[in-house]
């Protein structure tokens, strides 16, 4: 079997795998919306004892975590906690509590939470509003990020399926490689600026809440972007082999 | 010594572009050697002076793993070291890759060569992030604080994806050597 073959049948698996996951994310994410606060609202009336626990990953290793905790008809929790490294956070505003054995976040003082078994994370609790703008970017972000994946894996094929067919140097194969390029510089572009939307939005609620700012850690995906140059330059190998190969036609 | 010289500035003159990636390219082959070097260095220390490892790399704090069971806490460095290591060696290869095309006659063995080991390598990475990510994910189900460490190896899907695109223009590299070298011939 040809290795273009088998690394076809990957990217199709890759293709079909993505799009299922794309279908039911989209479906979780519209019809959902992420406010499991508000869902739960409904269901809650002669309730004895629940748990859950959502969670949303947000950019600089934070997180916005939902807490329900009902035990023989007491709501012990039932909020919103956005879940920060304590290495974000100045120091000055840490200092440390005993802090009561439970399994979700206990006060430590004011609205600053800590869970018993996490050293490295404060739990902040707030409203669902400081979040909502958050996610909302995050929500434009995945469905951008999963057709961007979506489009690089269907050039994908269809190069690998010109090379399967033995068609390698031709002007198609160069401008899906050129594409796939731009998709992947797009990709690290947005995905930094993704993360520097949310990280003000946060800060700035932080900023009225509690009168502190993260400290900032914004990662930028060079993976991608050097990847993508890299693209660039095979790119551009290929549309020379194209015109080697015209040449090499008419010598014929 | 002088033909190296000449070499690079032939290139700058030829393809500036090229190597001003290439630049780049060489200032994160560096970081990423610097912070590979700077976790195996806090790692031996923490060995002998167990607080090191509150503080191993960008605040990575690992104390309670070390504390937990020693032996786990070094073979999770372990495989940390193994995957920025390989980073490292693959933008290493893009630099020789970057150094040694020549646009206008892109097709060479060694080139073709370089690609179809940066593909490897690529593989490589992809597999290990997902080996890790699933040994750090079962440690974590069992109680263990690993603080950032799935953050700081990355996303193993990118790698693979990388890794089969590349194999794919490593074996149409290696049938351009071919056509170009007839050209050549028939010239």
């Amino acid at each position: 079997m040809k290795i273009t073959k088998i690394l076809l049948w990957i990217a199709f698996i890759g293709l079909a795998l993505s799009m299922i996951a794309f279908g039911i994310f989209g479906v979780i994410l519209f019809k959902t919306g992420f406010n499991a606060q508000e869902e739960e609202k409904s269901s809650l009336e002669g309730v004895g004892s629940k748990s859950r626990t959502v969670t949303f990953k947000l950019p600089m290793n934070m997180e916005a975590e939902y807490y329900l905790r009902i035990k023989d008809g007491i709501v012990l929790v039932d909020a919103y906690f956005l879940k920060i490294e304590k290495k974000y956070i100045p120091k000055d505003f840490l200092t440390q509590s005993d802090i009561p054995e439970s399994d979700y976040p206990k006060v430590m003082k004011g609205n600053l939470y800590s869970m018993p078994e996490s050293e490295s994370y404060l739990f902040i609790k707030t409203p669902f509003s400081t979040i909502e703008s958050a996610l909302t970017i995050w929500k434009a972000y995945a469905m951008l990020a999963f057709s961007f994946l979506i489009i690089a894996i269907y050039l994908t094929i269809k190069f690998l399926r010109n090379c399967n067919k033995d068609l390698f140097f031709i002007a198609q194969n160069s401008s899906y490689l050129r594409t796939i390029s731009y998709l992947a510089i797009g990709y690290s572009l947005m995905d930094y600026a993704v993360q520097w939307l949310i990280y003000r939005e946060i800060n700035s609620k932080l900023e009225d809440s509690f009168g502190f700012s993260l400290n900032s850690n914004l990662e930028f995906n060079w993976n991608y972007l050097i990847f993508s140059l890299f693209l660039v330059m095979i790119a551009q190998a290929f549309t020379e082999g194209t015109k080697l190969k015209e040449e090499q036609s008419l010598t014929i | 010594m002088n033909t190296l010289k000449s070499q690079w500035k032939e290139k700058w003159v030829n393809q500036p572009s090229l190597m001003l990636i290439t630049v780049v390219i060489w200032a994160i082959f560096i970081g990423l050697c610097i912070q590979a070097g700077a976790l195996l260095f806090t790692f031996i220390y923490s060995l002998f002076r167990p607080i090191v490892a509150q503080d191993l790399f960008e605040g990575l704090n690992l104390s309670a793993l070390l504390e937990a069971n020693p032996w786990y806490y070094g073979g999770v460095i372990s495989i940390v070291l193994y995957i920025m290591g390989q980073k490292a060696y693959l933008f290493y290869l893009m630099i020789r890759v970057f150094l040694k095309i020549n646009l206008v006659q892109p097709f060479s063995k060694e080139v073709s060569q370089l690609i179809s080991s940066i593909s490897y390598v690529a593989f490589q990475i992809g597999v290990a992030i997902m080996i890790a990510s699933g040994i750090f994910k079962g440690m974590g189900k069992r109680g263990y604080d690993l603080d950032g460490l799935p953050q700081l190896v990355g996303n193993g899907f990118e790698f693979l994806l990388m890794a089969a695109l590349l194999i794919a223009i490593g074996i149409i590299f290696k049938r351009g050597v071919e056509i170009q070298a007839e050209n050549e011939l028939t010239v």
